[in-house]
């Protein structure tokens, strides 16, 4: 099965909240809260977007 | 069902390395008003004991997050953090096929503030209560995130 690359989304979006088609195969809304993002996707037609706030993942963490 | 690894970065000292996590997308709910699903990008993470997602969904789902007994998660990103317990309806699926589809209602927490910064992942971690403990799942690293019931 083919890897999701998100490595772009999350570089260029660091700390703010996306939303992506259902098949997360492309962007359609960005900012700075859930709100936000879910209102921007519903104008563009994307009803049940996939949503998630960018972390920081240089981090390496155990646990 | 599977899911695929999600690549989140490459490691700039290693060029032939990239680090992938297992982030799904599943569907989060209020059994009081169903009909409104938010789906986020979580982290199946074995090592949670519990499941717990940001407020911002627990608001938008209609939630008083801090209306019941808070309860503290340590560990999270090398610090702790408050979260509040709220039974949720939690979906699974397919979406290239409709017929697979896994729903449960449980226990999560909700934070009430957000997943400390260090933290490689803000939204959601599906630990055992609330994910584990209604799915059978196997890594299978790096190819697919296999999840049945």
């Amino acid at each position: 099965m083919a890897i999701l690359d998100l490595s772009k989304i999350i570089k260029k979006y660091t700390n703010k909240w996306v939303a992506l088609t259902s098949d997360n195969k492309k962007l359609v809304a960005s900012g700075n809260s859930l709100n936000a993002v879910l209102i921007s996707a519903r104008k563009r037609g994307i009803e049940n977007p996939s949503v998630f706030k960018v972390p920081n993942v240089d981090n390496l963490l155990v646990g | 069902m599977n899911f695929p690894y999600a690549k989140v970065t490459d490691i700039s000292r290693f060029p032939n390395y990239k680090r992938t996590l297992p982030w799904i997308r599943f569907g989060i709910f209020n059994p009081l008003s169903p009909k409104k699903i938010i789906y986020p990008l979580g982290l199946v993470d074995s090592g949670s004991d519990i499941t717990f997602v940001t407020h911002e969904i627990g608001e938008q789902l209609g939630y008083d997050i801090a209306s019941v007994e808070k309860g503290e998660v340590i560990g999270v990103g090398g610090g702790n953090i408050d979260v509040y317990f709220h039974k949720v309806g939690i979906i699974v699926e397919n979406i290239k096929n409709n017929k697979d589809l896994y729903k449960f209602v449980d226990l999560i927490g909700f934070t009430y503030k957000d997943f400390p910064l260090s933290m490689p992942q803000q939204t959601a971690i599906l630990g055992t209560m609330g994910f584990f403990n209604h799915l059978n799942v196997c890594f299978k690293f790096p190819a697919q995130i296999t999840i049945a019931q």
